[in-house]
């Protein structure tokens, strides 16, 4: 089951939507502020889980990343994070709350908002994240 | 029966639905079972978030105000950015009046009225029961005590705490 709920009638766009996948739910919050993204990520709880921040930066191809509140750059969601700036090219915070034991729930949970980002447009052409990619290895 | 119908969005095109099955079969009483539990999965998502537009000294300012199961997060902004990100929390004391912390996550360090801000808000949190940390992210175009005072004032407005 899937549910949707965007509208951009009132103040800043904002998407949210749930999706159910490996015996799990996921939600996501999505909202666009001017070259910048705050994205929730979250496995079966509605709690606000590890935040982080990330930017790309001008002189290297690896966008930077910080941890802002609980968890290091080793946690769930850090190279998330580091994904979705590399991605979009936009400053990122992510606040990611999902099991640290299960790479699957994390590897779907990422697929699916980047599948979601692309409907909002806000991935970059996959020319140039395909370059960004390639010079990142 | 197969109804080829769109993927229903609301509550109210669930009802609809459900009367569009009364009207060609009077068995839908299985269905009007379930009614109650798709209206539950529509309405599922466990974030609650409130959106408002305001005009702070003639600056056009948007607020978003989610909340979470173990925070609450304010969003104010002028500029079209987070800006400055701080955390709040309240600090219990066994016996005592609570104290609150408020601590700078990203941004600027040198301006005090924005954690007088996040202080007034958690304070507000905590005077109505609350005991969830904030995350308040204010991304303001001019820094004046007026300004300030308006953004609390707004944000006590929408509360969803």
């Amino acid at each position: 089951m899937e549910s949707d709920s965007s509208s951009e009638s009132v103040g800043l766009p904002l998407s949210e939507f749930s999706d159910e996948a490996h015996d799990s739910t996921f939600h996501f919050q999505i909202l666009k502020l001017t070259d910048q993204l705050y994205i929730w990520v979250s496995c079966n709880s509605a709690r606000l889980g590890h935040l982080f921040a990330s930017y790309p930066l001008p002189f290297d191809k690896i966008p930077s990343l910080t941890s802002l509140l609980g968890g290091g750059p080793d946690n769930t969601g850090a190279s998330m994070a580091r994904r979705l700036a590399m991605k979009t090219g936009w400053s990122i915070i992510l606040a990611a709350n999902l099991p640290s034991n299960s790479p699957t729930l994390e590897a779907y949970a990422e697929r699916r908002l980047f599948q979601e980002l692309r409907t909002l447009g806000y991935v970059k052409s996959s020319a140039d994240h395909q370059q960004l990619t390639a010079s990142a290895q | 029966m197969i109804v080829d119908l769109p993927r229903p969005n609301s509550q109210e095109d669930v009802l609809v639905l459900l009367n569009a099955l009364e009207a060609q079969d009077e068995n839908v009483s299985d269905f009007r079972g379930t009614k109650n539990s798709l209206i539950r999965i529509m309405d599922s998502f466990p974030v609650k978030s409130k959106r408002a537009t305001a005009d702070i000294q003639g600056v056009q300012t948007e607020l978003v105000l989610s909340g979470y199961d173990d925070s609450i997060l304010v969003l104010v902004t002028q500029i079209g950015k987070m800006g400055t990100l701080l955390h709040a929390k309240k600090e219990e004391i066994y016996g005592g009046t609570p104290t609150f912390s408020v601590n700078i996550l990203m941004g600027k360090r040198d301006e005090p009225l924005l954690q007088a801000c996040a202080r007034q808000v958690i304070e507000d949190i905590s005077n109505s029961g609350g005991s969830r940390p904030l995350i308040l992210s204010l991304g303001l175009k001019d820094h004046s005590p007026e300004t300030l005072k308006s953004v609390v004032q707004l944000i006590v407005a929408n509360k969803i705490w």
